[in-house]
């Protein structure tokens, strides 16, 4: 009971000065505001990344020649290691339980129409591609089996090179295009994926794998054995529990097939959708932490202005402190009036930090791509740090007020 | 007010005239000095006051300016601790309290009052009043209740709700006298309560101290410079110097209440 009505006392004193109060506040507002806005764009990047990944289809694994550093950056390919089409074949008919697979071979090309040009990475891939990376063609359609028995010189067009080579009004589907100087009909125009975290997802276009060996990059598409290369492997596990096993077990063949002897570290490197999203993730919690570490600070500068505000406040009530002594306020008492009133200033900044906060990210949400996400666990976060920041620079004002002597006090002019 | 009459006032001179050993004073006062340390100067401001007071008793503390009154009435309302000597207060060595039992003396045993008011502005006067019951853990309800009687008892019963600077400084050291009473002490003290009042509220003042005497059988000290405020206690003590210099009974004491001085 006597807490509710110290609450009362920390209100009416706080309300006797709002001006200040609303100033003093502001310091908490501006600093809570700030680690809340940071807080949800860090989460709604990290959604926004994890959607990416996800929507490049689900339990995928990518085989890739090389090695990379576990948690660090892809680079740093291993010295002249390739997959090839019998690392493929070996593989798919190795492993029991892939889903769906595919493969391809990419490099750059030089696309020509008419006058425009357009220089984009060419993939030749398997027809299961399209299934394996769930991103099918908008218009026209997808290679398919036919075209790459057949070596057929047939295109799926990215968004970005339609753009590039042809008139919003011009149909490009039917239409003869030239990659690096050798003509290809397109067939298609893929879905658009848009920009991502992975660059311009559009500026690629697809043509049969064999077409891409045998007929646009046969001095790269060989190896000096003669056998083909192979840039990705795409594996897809029906779920968690494959995707694992198929991980393992195509690594185990895969070193078969390079015998590699069992010491030597593998010259492939097989990456999972799943871990990929972990590395980001931790990379951009890494972030959003040191972000919001950042917007803390600003916490402190608020809570040295409430300190400030309540050693004012305690020597401008000295006589009433005393006062209070003198009428039997024990020392416990004093001390809570005062730090509840640090306290209530810290929390209503924070409060109305928490909605600036938000409103916020919110309205830098409307520019970017990814919308701010709102985490509970942050807002309860800033309320406890203002109540912290209350407790924590309030106490010493608080206790100054609480050891006054009663007549010294009640004598100060 | 008018029950109050000059047999009734005889009647508990009468009764402190028998002092037996086995009443405990209120106020049991040993030796008392009191240092004040100001650099390297000393001011001796009590040097050696021992004093008694029994229940009941109204008395007024007289002296010239410096002479350690208001030192004396702070280490009697606990405000303060003497630099050497006891004191009992009700029987209790004051010296062996710690601050939490202290201020809970102060809060239910004492009422203090000051030539200064002091009372919280912006606050209206029975939230003012309402204050040390709200340290002594009264619930709302009977919080207003208890503020509203101890108003009325100082003739404000129509002034709850004004602040401080809306009221005569009288009215205000009748609201001081509330906040006072309110808990119910068996000790009112009060330093020059009517130091800073014209004649006549200084009369209504003391109107109030006689009937919390009279009536409640609470004991009152006070100070004053006023020989003619004095005049309506039943003992005057004098100090000068820091010391106890005289210690007299009033055979006659003045009666403050009248239908004209104050009108409840
Ligand atoms: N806090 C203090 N510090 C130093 N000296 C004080 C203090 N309070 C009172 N004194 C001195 O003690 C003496 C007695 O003061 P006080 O008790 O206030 O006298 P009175 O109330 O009788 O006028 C005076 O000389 C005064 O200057
Ligand atoms: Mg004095």
């Amino acid at each position: 009971m006597l807490f509710a009505e110290l609450v009362r006392l920390a209100l009416r004193a706080l309300s006797a000065n709002k001006l200040r109060a609303f100033l003093t506040t502001l310091g908490i507002t501006i600093g809570i505001a700030a680690v809340i806005a940071l807080l949800a764009i860090g989460t709604g990047v990290q959604e926004y990344i994890n959607q990416q990944f996800t929507s490049a289809g689900t339990n995928l694994i990518g085989i890739i020649p090389g090695r990379i550093q576990r948690g660090g950056p892809p680079g740093g390919f291993g010295q002249n290691s390739v997959l090839t089409l019998s690392d493929y074949r070996a593989v798919v008919n190795g492993v029991p339980g892939i889903a769906a697979h595919a493969a391809d071979f990419t490099s750059v090309g030089n696309f020509t129409f008419g006058s425009k040009t357009s220089q984009v990475q060419v993939s030749g891939v398997t027809p299961s591609f399209a299934q394996v990376r769930n991103w099918g063609a908008a218009r026209g359609r997808f290679i398919e089996e036919g075209d790459n028995t057949s070596r057929a010189r047939v295109v799926v067009l990215g968004a970005t090179v339609v753009k590039d080579l042809f008139e919003p009004s011009e149909d490009p589907v039917g239409q003869v295009v030239r990659i690096n100087g050798v003509p290809f009909t397109v067939i298609g125009v893929m879905e658009s994926k848009g920009a991502s975290v992975f660059g311009d997802q559009d500026a690629i276009a697809f043509i049969p794998l064999f077409t891409a060996q045998e007929r646009l990059f046969q001095r790269l598409a060989f190896a000096r054995t003669g056998e083909r290369i192979i840039s990705t492997i795409y594996l897809q596990a029906a779920s968690e529990e494959d995707r694992l096993y198929i991980q393992a077990a195509a690594r185990e063949i895969l070193r078969e097939q390079h015998r590699l002897k069992p010491d030597d570290q593998d010259d492939f490197s097989i990456i999972s959708q799943t871990e990929l999203i972990e590395t980001f993730g931790a990379v951009t919690s890494v972030l959003t932490i040191f972000l919001a570490a950042i917007a803390a600070i600003s916490l402190l500068v608020g809570g040295i202005g409430i300190m400030n505000i309540m050693l004012v406040s305690v020597t401008e009530r000295t006589r009433e402190i005393g006062l209070r002594k003198a009428i039997g306020a024990k020392p416990a008492a004093i001390l809570s009036q005062f730090l509840i009133e640090s306290v209530v200033l810290s929390v209503i900044g924070g409060v109305a930090g928490i909605a600036v906060g938000i409103g916020g990210a919110l309205s830098i949400s409307r520019f970017v791509d990814f919308s701010a996400v709102v985490r509970p666990e942050a807002v309860m976060l800033a309320v406890g740090f203002s109540v912290a920041v209350g407790v924590f620079f309030g106490i010493y004002p608080a206790r100054r007020a609480s050891r006054l002597n009663p007549i010294q006090a009640l004598r100060y002019e | 007010m008018s029950t109050m009459t000059l047999e009734r006032a005889a009647t508990s001179a009468l009764m402190n005239g028998k002092r037996h050993e086995d009443i405990t004073p209120v106020i049991d006062v040993r030796d008392v000095t009191k240092v004040y340390k100001m650099g390297t100067v000393e001011v001796h401001a009590l040097r050696g006051v021992s004093l008694r007071i029994y229940p009941g008793e109204l008395v007024a503390i007289m002296g010239p300016s410096g002479s350690g009154k208001s030192t004396l009435m702070n280490i009697l309302g606990c405000l303060d601790q003497p630099t050497s000597g006891t004191y009992r207060l009700d029987g209790v060595d004051v010296e062996k309290l710690n601050d939490d039992q202290l201020a809970e003396i102060r809060n239910k045993k004492i009422g203090f009052v000051f030539q200064s008011f002091n009372l919280l502005p912006r606050t209206s006067a029975i939230d003012n009043v309402e204050q040390p019951l709200i340290y002594a853990g009264v619930p709302p309800r009977e919080r207003r209740a208890r503020a509203k009687a101890a108003l009325e008892a100082v003739g404000l019963g129509n002034r709850l709700h004004h602040h401080p600077n809306e009221l005569s400084g009288g009215q205000q050291q009748r609201v001081a006298i509330a906040r006072a009473l309110v808990n119910s002490p068996a000790l009112i003290l009060a330093d020059e309560p009517t130091g800073n009042l014209d004649s006549k509220s200084g009369a209504e003042v003391m109107c109030i101290f006689q009937r919390l005497n009279m009536e409640k059988g609470i004991t009152v000290v006070f100070v004053t410079h006023d020989p003619r405020i004095a005049q309506h206690t039943r003992r005057i003590i004098r100090i000068a110097d820091g010391q106890i210099v005289g210690d007299e009974p009033v055979l006659e004491p003045l009666i403050a209440c009248s239908d004209q001085t104050l009108r409840l």
